[in-house]
């Protein structure tokens, strides 16, 4: 009987650090030395640049290299259009508009030189989206509004839509 | 004995489990206030700033004074801009809400114009009535905006409830809040505004791409791999080269992909258009080795490629480079002007100098500005119109775009004022300083 109650008492104790353990949202990140050694270094960015990257690493990560700079590419066309905000941080920061941002995967890691070099080239004028302003993964999808954008191509798992 | 100390155990760790949860709840109670709060803010200072958007339009109407107007209408623009940051801020999808968003981006943007075309000149009658009609549609949104502001209060709506508002989407119950803010957008009429702006620089491109002048008829898609190979050059040998599953929808452009085993698994991405058999752009994506080159031979490599692709007479405008990336920056020079808005971008690997991008999409898609490129004044006179602190070291005529988006011939003074370097371009026509740069 003593047995089962420290048994309990153990289970609640580490139970309960772990669970407050994954509540932390914010863990500090360690400087990756994972990083190509030769590629665009992500601490050597711009403010913004470095926002855009890890937005673009939360959101795309695993996808096709172009279709990394199309994501990006969809932010700049974001700051672009009207119906947007009209800087970076702002159209990036907008409540709820990308999920990696809401539940906050944007700042656990940080993003590899590919994704750097794609914030570049979309930051450059690169837009494999041709001007989109929406991408969705169809398979995601919770509500059926996004069908109706007219779409302009898919890359990966990401259709981007206008 | 022992059950009741397990008991004990129980209810201790019960207790302390419930004040745990009490606790957080306290908290995300004062989180959710907290946002609420700010989304309030942002819709009080939307509120606000329509109202003031509304009379500022209204006064600039009836004042008759230039010096008053100007102010005016820099009022507006900036009342217009605040306002769309507000929406930015509330939780409202960018489908949303469109005419109310392209209300306020259209006041802007006229009433930015206005301020820079007529300076010290009367308003005409017909941006008169081009005002005239903006002030209508924005005086309805303020009113209508006002009474949801009122209904929010009154219905203790909470915006922290809400996640991502699509207006379209939802079934919204009548009289609610949110049903409301639709009432109002699908009441604004925009249709009837023709303002004479330049187009939305979104939905230009491929509306553009169709415009570009080529052969007659388009080629196949066969033919775009072998534009391809041609157009990368002798590297081309090493990759294989491939139609891309997922093509851009009715768009004529043809997306050709091209992999390579031997140079570590690259990958590049073509994009040539049907109708003319240019490529438009292409990516390489690829890992690198350490730095090789300056400056200056990059410059080569990006000169000489330009040169083996049929685009001639580019000069390089710019050049930038980030870890073991060059970013060369070539504008077109026609009867000796250089052509800014035409501007091709060129990627260079600084390891082994292989071109692994090319962008010509701003080249295609202005390939028909309508400037004349004979300059009405001198270089001696354009001289004269730039401050004379300034220690000039360099001067050309080149085209650029002004703040509202048109073409203008300028005169381009490289200068400078202590140890900060300056680009000055100074209208070719009229001698008004059209942009001024820190470089």
């Amino acid at each position: 009987m003593k047995k089962i109650s420290i048994l309990i008492i153990l289970v609640l104790v580490v139970g309960g650090w772990f669970i407050y353990d994954h509540l932390q949202p914010n863990r500090p990140q360690q400087a990756s030395n994972m990083q190509a050694q030769w590629g665009p270094s992500f601490w050597n960015l711009s403010p913004n640049a470095r926002l855009m990257a890890r937005t673009i690493s939360a959101e795309a990560r695993g996808e096709p290299y172009i279709g990394q700079v199309a994501v990006g590419a969809v932010i700049m066309n974001r700051v672009d259009d009207a119906r947007f905000p009209n800087t970076l941080a702002g159209v990036i920061y907008q409540p709820w508009a990308f999920t990696a941002v809401a539940y906050g995967q944007i700042w656990n890691h940080t993003p590899n030189s590919t994704t750097v070099e794609a914030t570049l080239d979309a930051m450059s004028g690169w837009d494999p989206s041709y001007g989109s302003v929406f991408y969705y993964n169809p398979v995601k999808v919770t509500s059926n509004w996004i069908f109706s954008r007219p779409t302009v191509r898919t890359i990966g798992r990401h259709v981007f839509a206008r | 004995m022992k059950r009741n100390f397990l008991i004990f155990v129980l209810v201790v760790s019960l207790a302390v489990v419930g004040y745990w949860g009490v606790k957080n709840n306290r908290i995300l109670a004062q989180w959710e206030l907290q946002a609420e709060n700010q989304y309030r803010s942002a819709f009080q200072e939307l509120n606000t700033h329509f109202e003031s958007l509304e009379t500022e339009i209204a006064t600039a109407l009836v004042t008759k004074s230039n010096e008053r107007r100007l102010v005016k209408l820099n009022n507006i623009w900036r009342d217009a801009f605040a306002a769309q940051e507000d929406l930015g801020e509330l939780p409202i999808a960018g489908v949303s809400l469109t005419n109310i968003k392209s209300l306020l981006s259209k006041t802007e943007r006229y009433a930015y114009r206005l301020s820079q075309e007529n300076i010290n000149k009367k308003l005409s009658g017909k941006d008169w009535e081009n005002l005239n009609q903006l002030h209508k549609q924005v005086k309805v949104a303020a009113n209508d905006l006002e009474e949801v502001h009122n209904k929010i209060e009154k219905n203790n709506f909470r915006w922290s409830k809400q996640r991502h508002i699509i207006l379209e989407k939802d079934n919204l119950s009548d009289n609610s809040v949110l049903s409301s803010l639709q009432v109002t957008e699908r009441k604004l009429k925009l249709s009837n505004l023709d303002l004479g702006l330049e187009q939305e620089s979104t939905d230009q491109f491929l509306l553009q791409l169709s415009k570009v002048k080529g052969q007659e008829g388009s080629i196949e898609k066969d033919k775009a791999i072998k534009l391809a190979k041609d157009f990368l050059g002798a590297r081309s040998k090493n990759y294989k080269f491939d139609l891309y599953d997922n093509q851009v929808k009715d768009s004529g452009i043809v997306t050709v992909i091209a992999n390579s085993e031997e140079t570590n698994n690259s990958q590049i991405f073509f994009d040539i258009s049907q109708k003319s058999g240019e490529v438009i752009w292409f990516l390489e994506k690829r890992s690198f080795k350490t730095s090789e080159f300056e400056d200056d031979q990059v410059q080569k490599f990006a000169t000489d490629f330009v040169k083996q692709s049929n685009y001639d007479d580019l000069v390089v405008k710019e050049i930038s480079s980030e870890g073991n990336l060059g970013i060369v920056d070539l504008a077109p020079k026609t009867e000796g002007v250089l052509i800014y808005p035409q501007l091709v971008k060129v990627k260079v690997a600084l390891d082994n100098g292989d071109i692994i991008g090319f962008n010509a999409r701003r080249f295609l898609s202005n390939n028909d500005l309508e400037v004349d490129l004979e300059p009405k004044l001198s270089l001696e006179e354009a001289k004269q119109r730039v401050n004379q602190r300034l220690d000039l070291k360099d001067n050309r005529l080149a085209v650029i775009f002004n703040d509202i988006g048109r073409p203008i011939l300028s005169y381009e003074f490289v200068g400078v004022l202590g140890d900060e370097e300056f680009k000055i371009y100074i209208n070719a026509d009229n001698g008004r300083e059209v942009k001024v740069i820190k470089t």
